[in-house]
């Protein structure tokens, strides 16, 4: 594993175990909010980390390229083991970037109920918000 | 090769559905008429779809070039596959016809909003995305997308109530998707691989599960709690169903029984052959199924009771599948089908009497036979259909679940379904005899109410129930030759 | 003894409720004590029978002792946030713990 790769998985599981600690220690609404996009975020870069190659090549699709395509198409390119041992693994890219997407759907839905919430009790401690709950029944 | 048009069809069309009774909200009589037709072509869909496997963009199975890639076996799916079998026309037709009954129901009211329906269909593409995918990234990517779309439906009914259970909702939500992404990502690492099919036949390859992939377990099944709903997540799930418009409760709950099979069965055949995952999935669903019986039981509120009933039933589905067996993962997912419409039929009943009555507390209704003698009558039906007493579905699905405990070795848990059923009926027949029978009554129904679609659908649901608990194997045998055919 | 335990339930559920409630109190009372003794048996069948024999007894006395168990998962199972958290947690924990400890991984 290159050291980029480990540093990378370590602030990554920083990044989880510090975002799992505020959604389930932390009393104010917002930073349970963040507390939970901060798991996507460690997610994500772990993900990346996945995909590193030091000096690694960017797969690129050029006209030429086919789905059926086997080693001897690769042949006016490096050769086709050449080009594998070289290129950067693309799939994780795409991954992160469909979370990017999710991320930030789910984080402007919690932001959008918090202000919501606010607006009803005028708090932003989860204490007063939630355990109030009970009296309404 | 098989290469179906029609099976991403069933995910796609739902989404242009969604957008187009979106763009068109607040144009009461446009939103009807989309709402009407998709409706219509969304259950034609799935019944004339033939089995296969759908390829995104034609990529084939091709050579994996194992010298090079270090991938565990000889060949792989290039892309994203959809599998479309007999389980998953089955568990489609169900989820369409009971969608097209809420959407009936959502666009039948004075206020129709072309925002909710577009949620509900957006749920039904994701469900159905879920049933069908055999790519693990997408399937994390739509069990997401019904978060955001359940939350939504829950947070239209803009009580102060519903919102924090949507937040709640979203809080573990974010959660258990950054654990089953993160489990993905693991898996990712270590084989190299997203299909579940090849990942495997990858895990049987390479020989026993390393940390890493321990780990990934691990997490994933936190996921598969969150989405099944069941403990520590029952809470949750039983407060959105309570939270939302009963109708949609019936669907939610529907969706969640659902995605349970979908996981279970997903998480099942990727590792398969660890004997310690199907122990953990047991524990929790003994679990599942007593607090929510027991929580149940202690309600006073129709919409809770239901929701707790729900929860535990979810359980014993949870239950079926994870005592392992081919005959008790069979005995599972049949008891899931059964039951979705059983309880859609109380959801539905509580929603009418909600409309009639403006409330759900038990202790103020009463005397409801005289109001809607019809829908007691079908309340009663449901209470002992879900039970399961024959001639009704739950009996045949309950019946195997028990004979599946006792042969896997486990008659201790034929004595706990069969405890369950009866804390099940008598938390409902004693819902039945408070709105129904129960003399003396606080609140006058609303004589404007007629409940005509509500009455027409539910009659319809009891005459499935009824139809499945005479034929079973109609239902059952496609289920059971899936499951033995998967080799779970 | 079941007059003390009728009037413990009825004290204790007051407000949910005449003789029905009581009486679904009742089932999920027996509900619970039911599951605890299947648990027990479930995880002390695989040992010894002596064992087997003496633990299920035991189990049935303590539960028969602390009845009612109902009130005490009821308050477990609030809507709180917080709850559910320590819930979540835990599992989490347990989860991780089982499958590592499973596999031998762990020493």
């Amino acid at each position: 594993m290159e050291p980029f790769q480990v540093g990378a998985f370590l602030t990554a599981g920083i990044l989880v175990i510090t975002g799992l600690w505020a959604v389930i220690m932390m009393d104010n609404i917002l930073k349970k909010v963040i507390g939970a996009n901060l798991i996507g975020d460690g997610v994500n870069l772990v993900l990346i980390g996945i995909g590193y190659r030091p000096g690694g090549l960017v797969p690129e699709v050029t006209h030429q390229f086919h789905a059926t395509a086997v080693p001897s198409s690769f042949s006016h390119f490096l050769a086709f083991n050449e080009f594998a041992n070289q290129a950067s693994y693309s799939l994780p890219f795409a991954l992160v970037l469909t979370n990017i997407v999710i991320g930030a759907s789910t984080l402007s839905v919690m932001l959008a109920l918090s202000v919501v919430l606010y607006h009803k009790y005028h708090t932003l401690s989860v204490q007063k918000i939630f355990e109030g709950m009970e009296e309404e029944d | 090769m098989f290469n179906s048009t029609l099976i991403p069809l069933m995910v796609v069309f739902p989404l242009i559905a969604a957008v187009l009774v979106n763009f068109m909200h607040q144009k009461n009589m446009s939103v009807k008429i989309i709402a009407i037709v998709s409706s219509i072509v969304v259950i034609l869909v799935p019944l004339m779809t033939l089995y296969g496997v759908h390829l995104f963009s034609g990529h084939i199975r091709t050579e994996s070039f194992p010298g090079i890639s270090k991938l565990l076996i000889p060949d792989v799916y290039m892309g994203i596959v959809y599998s479309y079998g007999a389980l998953q026309k089955i568990l489609l037709a169900l989820l369409t016809v009971v969608t097209v009954f809420v959407v009936m129901l959502s666009i039948t009211r004075k206020l129709i909003s072309g925002v909710y329906v577009a949620m509900i269909f957006i749920s039904l593409a994701s469900v159905s995305a879920i049933i069908l995918a055999d790519d693990f990234f997408n399937f994390f990517v739509f069990t997401e997308v019904l978060t955001v779309a359940q939350a939504a439906l829950v947070i239209a009914v803009k009580e102060t109530k519903s919102h924090k259970a949507a937040f709640k909702y979203m809080i573990f939500g974010n959660i258990s998707g950054g654990s089953i992404l993160l489990g993905i990502a693991l898996l990712l690492g270590v084989y190299g691989l997203l299909n579940m099919t090849d990942l495997s036949n990858a895990i049987k390859a390479g020989g026993a599960l390393q940390p890493v992939a321990l780990t990934a377990v691990a997490l994933i099944t936190v996921g598969w709690l969150y989405e099944s709903g069941l403990f520590p997540f029952h809470i949750v799930k039983s407060n959105m169903y309570e939270n939302a418009i009963p109708e949609t409760a019936a669907l939610l709950q529907l969706q969640s029984k659902f995605v349970l099979v979908a996981m279970s069965i997903a998480l099942l055949r990727i590792f398969s052959g660890y004997p310690l995952l199907k122990s953990v999935m047991l524990g929790f669903a003994i679990f599942t199924v007593v607090i929510g019986s027991v929580m149940g039981l202690q309600q006073t509120d129709l919409r809770k009771l239901l929701s707790f009933v729900a929860v535990g039933q979810a359980g014993l589905v949870a239950m079926g599948i994870g005592l392992g067996t081919p005959f008790s993962i069979s005995a599972g997912v049949f008891h899931a089908i059964n039951d979705v419409l059983s309880m859609a039929i109380l959801f539905f009943v509580a929603g009418f009497i909600l409309e009639s009555y403006k409330t759900t507390k038990l202790d103020q209704l009463g005397e409801g036979l005289k109001k809607a003698p019809l829908v007691g009558l079908i309340m009663f039906l449901a209470t002992i259909a879900i039970s399961g007493v024959p001639p009704f579905n739950s009996y045949q699905s309950e019946l195997r679940l028990i004979q599946s405990a006792v042969q896997a070795g486990y008659p201790e848990l034929g004595i706990l379904v069969i405890l369950l059923s009866v804390a099940t009926f008598v938390a409902i027949i004693k819902a039945f005899y408070m709105i129904f029978l129960k003399p003396g009554t606080n609140i006058e129904a609303d004589p404007k109410v007629r409940g005509t679609m509500h009455k027409t659908i539910i009659v319809i649901l009891i005459v499935m129930c009824l139809f499945i608990g005479l034929f079973p194997n109609l239902i059952y045998d496609p289920i059971y030759n899936t499951i033995v055919a998967l080799g779970v | 003894m079941l007059d003390k335990i009728y009037e413990i339930f009825h004290d204790r559920m007051i407000h949910k409720g005449k003789g029905v409630g009581i009486g679904s109190g009742f089932t999920s009372e027996f509900l619970m004590i039911s599951f605890f003794l299947i648990a027990g048996i479930l995880v002390l069948r695989t040992a010894n029978s002596v064992l087997f024999a003496l633990g299920s007894m035991v189990i049935l006395a303590a539960i028969l002792f602390t009845v009612p168990t109902v009130f005490r998962v009821e308050k477990e199972n609030t809507d709180s946030i917080n709850l559910t958290c320590f819930y979540v947690a835990l599992s989490i924990a347990v989860l991780l713990i089982v499958f590592y400890a499973g596999s031998g991984v762990l020493i």
